[in-house]
């Protein structure tokens, strides 16, 4: 019943297969960057991104286990995993170092508790999250 | 379950879950409102760990302000650290730390209270409570003090284990009020110690012990609202060197009864004459005790009334049997729209008994009478603006006199009257919304008096001023009656522009065609003319009004003359008067009177007021009364110093010299006094 | 020299009298206040104006004889009048008048009383006609 806005990030496994759904697909070899356009939409394991464009960079070293080392989402984010959801207007999830960076009046809803701001910073390995710029909250305090 | 909301700059949340909000955090929750520089909250535990400058504004209005602060979620429980709590805006208590339990009980420990303004540069207030801890009582709005100390700049004046004190916000509690310290020529040096007790929420007494090495005195003061009305009485008991054991109480009583009716009743009582003269209690010198049941509508007025006299005059003690001491009156007057006959008709009975002590004969005179009267008027506009006015009167009046050999015991008096009045207003209009109005006034009256003459016993007192002077009578009563043809001319002038200033001008004069006025001498109504009757009226705004009226002789000499000043502005207050007027023995005045009142107060600064009154006696070539006053309030004081002497010299009172000192402190209990604004530390 | 008859053709009050209802009096003073104004305004229930006054008496005594006995008391009134037009209450004129009568303490107890009364009736009637005087010019 607490108001309790830590990130329900635990069961989150970044070893999971990332998989896009999109109605374009363009790809360019020369600078390792593939173009998903038109609702989008990124699974991983439980987690879900779905954006107007996402734009997907892979790593030419081949050091992530699937070379995906970037997505850049834009259009309208929508960010969920089974705890909370997460609007904005851009997203970066950059998937080498578990950091999700969330920007443009950013909403963030976990059951009864909304915090709102102009920039949030997830750390996904971490659990900690910090939403920065004009930040609103509205949570239930327990009563005694 | 209510929602809190939070605002801050910056939200961080941390593996363990644990919030931390930062930079201008706001937190509103039920009406209370915190401000502060971080806020952090865990998951598991119930309280919100507060730093940075913390104010926090509760919904009774109460601030807290503290550099940190442990309180639970919904910011009713939890301590704050060296904090101030600020009450009503008035009272600030400092303490180390500040406990706040539940919605109703605050504990402050190691405190200092005070409603002065703690600057850097004055970091000693005027007046502050140090104590070891205080208890504020949210739902009584008390506080309580424990081992308090009183120091007044710095310097320790009182120790008190236990003081209660209303918080600001309380406007009604049972409790001590400030203490006034008084010495007089005549009761030595002393102190009061009103004692405000409330009795339920419509009633309240202030009892007020004053000693000195002269007098033990208990005062009182009595309030109570009533449903249908209100009772007042203030009375005293004393027992001093001057005069044993006295006392006097003032009463009065409102009721109102059904059908509009309002009964009235006064009781005034003395011990002794110079009793309330040398305790200040008032400047009467004549006592009404009256029960008065009266009615006043649209189209008609009621008024039933049994009065008792009793004289506190030196002169008149010795005479007391020979003037009257009980009247008892009835009147009613009704307008009668079925006989106006496109005018207006009034028609009015009254009776009246007028009672003697003594039983010689002449000085023990009881009358009564009975009569009633119709009067008649119309007016109407003729020609150019004209304004023509038709009076037609009769009044028949039965009396029956007791105790004078020199009047028959009964006696009737039938008296017809008419009336012709015609004004002729004109008005013009100037450049700058200047306008004026000029009104030349004459009338005639004619009266014939059938039957024989009675004593004057409600109609002894003529004045004569613009109110009477185009009335068909002057008598102040029903026992005077004017007779013959008189004839009253005149004119008002008005001045009026366009920002606030009014100027009025009256002049008149009435004369009899067929001998005397009937006046014998009085004051600028012998003869067969009256005096020129000359008034005149400045008024600015709502803030000045001057007023002076004058009777000229043909010799255009003052016979009569009394001027009133009114001016009152936020900086200052100015009232004075002077009087000048012949003897009278008609009246009982047998010296001439020239008198001069003054009284004024005027703002030195914002925080230092002087005030003085003074009357002076030209013809005696005395002061008769003088004083002096000086008086500071800050936001949290008032220091009033007065001194004054009464200069009155008679069997019953001496001339006494008052000088009085009170302290009151502001911002403790509810203070009607308006306090000065809270000065910057700047300033 | 400019002048014209207020109640005249064109008069700055022509056609003002029956036009003002005068409100109900409270007291005795209030009562003789009410007359004095119905006599000089041509008072009537159906004017389409409202005048209501709120009168404000005090006395202080002017006279002081050497041992003390009051020999001349001053009766100040305050008056505060408004003109509002009946139905939807709109004020049309506003003001105030001050003035003070007196009269002499020095006679037996019950002519003092009646002198008292008299000051306060005389003090009305002052009043009043002062009203009057500015409601001639100030009513459009």
């Amino acid at each position: 019943q607490g108001a309790d806005i830590a990130l329900g990030t635990q069961t989150f496994d970044r070893t999971q297969p990332v998989e896009v759904t999109a109605d374009e697909l363009s790809i360019d070899q020369a600078s390792g960057q593939a173009v998903f356009d038109g609702n989008v939409l990124v699974v991983q394991g439980e987690v879900r991104l779905s954006a107007g464009k996402v734009t997907v960079e892979y790593s030419t070293e081949g050091t992530a286990p699937n070379g995906v080392s970037r997505l850049i989402a834009s259009d309208g984010v929508t960010f969920v995993t089974p705890a909370e959801a997460i609007e904005a207007r851009e997203a970066t999830y950059s998937v080498a170092d578990g950091t999700v960076r969330l920007s443009g009046d950013v909403i963030l809803t976990q059951g009864q508790n909304a915090i709102a701001g102009e920039t949030l910073t997830l750390d996904l390995n971490a659990g900690s999250g910090r939403m920065e710029g004009r930040v609103r909250t509205v949570f239930t305090p327990g009563g005694n | 379950q209510d929602l809190a909301s939070l605002v801050a700059d910056r939200i961080d949340v941390d593996p363990a879950g644990r919030v931390t909000a930062s930079g201008n955090v706001q937190v509103f929750f039920e009406g209370v409102r915190l401000s502060a520089g971080e806020v952090s909250y865990d998951r598991t535990g119930d309280t919100l760990t507060i730093s940075g400058p913390i104010r926090v504004t509760d919904p009774g209005g109460t601030i807290f302000l503290a550099s940190e602060a442990q309180l639970d979620r919904d910011l009713r429980n939890g301590v704050l650290i060296s904090a101030r709590m600020v009450l009503d805006q008035q009272l600030q208590i400092a303490a180390n730390e500040i406990a706040r339990v539940g919605d109703r009980y605050t504990r402050l420990d190691r405190v200092v209270a005070s409603s002065c303004e703690v600057c850097f540069n004055r970091p000693v207030p005027l007046w502050e409570i140090r104590a070891a801890r205080v208890t504020h009582d949210q739902i009584e709005r008390q506080l309580y003090f424990e081992n308090a100390q009183f120091r007044v700049a710095g310097v320790p004046i009182i120790y008190l284990p236990r003081l209660r004190l209303p918080d600001p916000s309380l406007d009604r509690a049972t409790g001590v009020l400030i203490p006034e310290f008084k010495t007089s020529s005549e009761l030595a040096a002393g102190i009061k110690v009103p004692y405000f007790v409330v009795l339920g929420p419509h009633a309240d007494v202030t009892v007020t012990p004053y000693l000195s090495s002269a007098t033990t005195t208990l005062e009182f003061g009595y309030r109570q609202e009533t449903s249908r009305g209100d009772i007042r009485a203030l009375g005293a008991f004393t027992d001093d060197d001057i005069d044993g054991t006295r006392s006097y109480l003032f009463a009065d009583v409102r009721h109102r009864l059904p059908k509009g009716f309002l009964l009235e009743a006064q009781v005034e009582f003395v011990s002794d004459p110079g009793y309330l003269f040398t305790y200040d209690y008032s400047d009467q010198d004549r006592l009404t005790n009256e029960i008065r049941l009266s009615r006043v509508r649209e189209k008609d007025i009621f008024g039933a009334s049994l009065t008792e006299y009793r004289t506190l005059r030196d002169s008149e003690i010795a005479i007391r049997d020979t003037l009257p001491d009980q009247y008892l009156e009835l009147a009613y007057s009704r307008e009668v729209p079925a006989l106006s006959f496109g005018g207006r008709t009034v028609i009015n009975v009254n009776s009246a008994s007028l009672r003697r002590p003594s039983s010689v004969d002449g000085d023990g005179r009881d009358v009564g009478r009975v009569g009633a009267g119709i009067d008649w008027s119309k007016d109407w506009i003729v020609g150019p603006g004209l304004v023509t006015r038709a009076e037609l009167g009769l009044r028949a009046d039965a009396y029956t006199i007791g105790q004078d050999s020199t009047y028959p015991t009964t006696a009737t008096r039938v008296v017809p009257r008419a009336a012709a009045e015609l004004r002729w207003p004109l008005s013009r209009g100037m450049a700058g919304g200047v306008t004026e109005v000029l009104e030349p006034i004459v009338r005639i009256d004619v009266s014939e008096t059938g039957g024989t003459s009675v004593p004057l016993e409600d109609s002894r007192v003529i004045e004569f001023d613009e109110g009477n002077l185009f009335s068909f009578s002057r008598y102040p009563g029903v026992d005077g009656v004017e007779d013959g043809v008189r004839v009253a001319a005149g004119a008002t002038w008005r001045r009026r522009d366009a920002n606030g200033w009014r100027v009025d001008l009256a002049i008149g004069r009435v004369a009899s065609l067929d001998g005397d006025l009937g006046y014998g001498n009085a004051l600028g109504l012998s003869g067969d003319r009256s005096e020129w009757l000359v008034a005149g009226h400045l008024g600015v705004g709502d803030e000045l009004t001057l007023a002076s009226r004058a009777l000229l002789s043909d010799t255009s000499e003052v016979t009569l003359t009394e001027s009133r000043i009114d001016w009152d502005t936020d900086r200052f207050m100015l009232g004075s008067s002077y009087v000048f007027a012949p003897p009278e023995p008609a009246e009982g005045r047998d010296a001439r009177l020239s008198e001069w009142t003054f009284e004024g107060a005027y703002d030195l600064t914002d925080r230092w007021t002087a005030s003085a009154d003074w009357r002076y006696d030209f013809t005696g070539d005395r002061t008769a009364r003088a004083g002096l006053g000086i008086e500071y309030t800050n936001e949290c004081a008032r220091l009033a110093l007065s001194i004054s002497r009464r200069y009155a010299s008679s069997t019953s009172v001496d001339p006494t010299t008052e000088f009085g000192f009170r302290v009151s402190l502001l911002g403790v209990g509810g203070s009607d006094a308006e306090r000065v604004a809270r000065q910057s530390c700047g300033g | 020299c400019g002048f014209t008859p207020v109640y005249g053709p064109g008069g700055s009050a022509e056609g003002l009298r029956g036009r003002i209802d005068v409100g109900p009096p409270v007291d005795e003073a209030g009562y003789v206040l009410v007359r004095r104004l119905e006599d000089r305004l041509g008072a009537s229930e159906e004017g389409d104006l409202a005048l209501t006054a709120d009168i404000r008496l005090s006395e202080d005594a002017v006279g002081f004889l050497p041992d003390g006995e009051i020999s001349r008391y001053n009766v100040s009134g305050r008056v505060e009048w408004r003109l509002t037009r009946k139905g939807n209450d709109t004020v049309v004129a506003t003001g105030s008048e001050q003035s003070f009568t007196s009269y002499s303490a020095t006679s037996t107890t019950v002519a003092t009383a009646f002198a008292a009364r008299d000051a306060r009736r005389r003090l009305m009637v002052i009043l009043a006609d002062r009203i009057v005087a500015d409601l001639m010019t100030r009513v459009p």
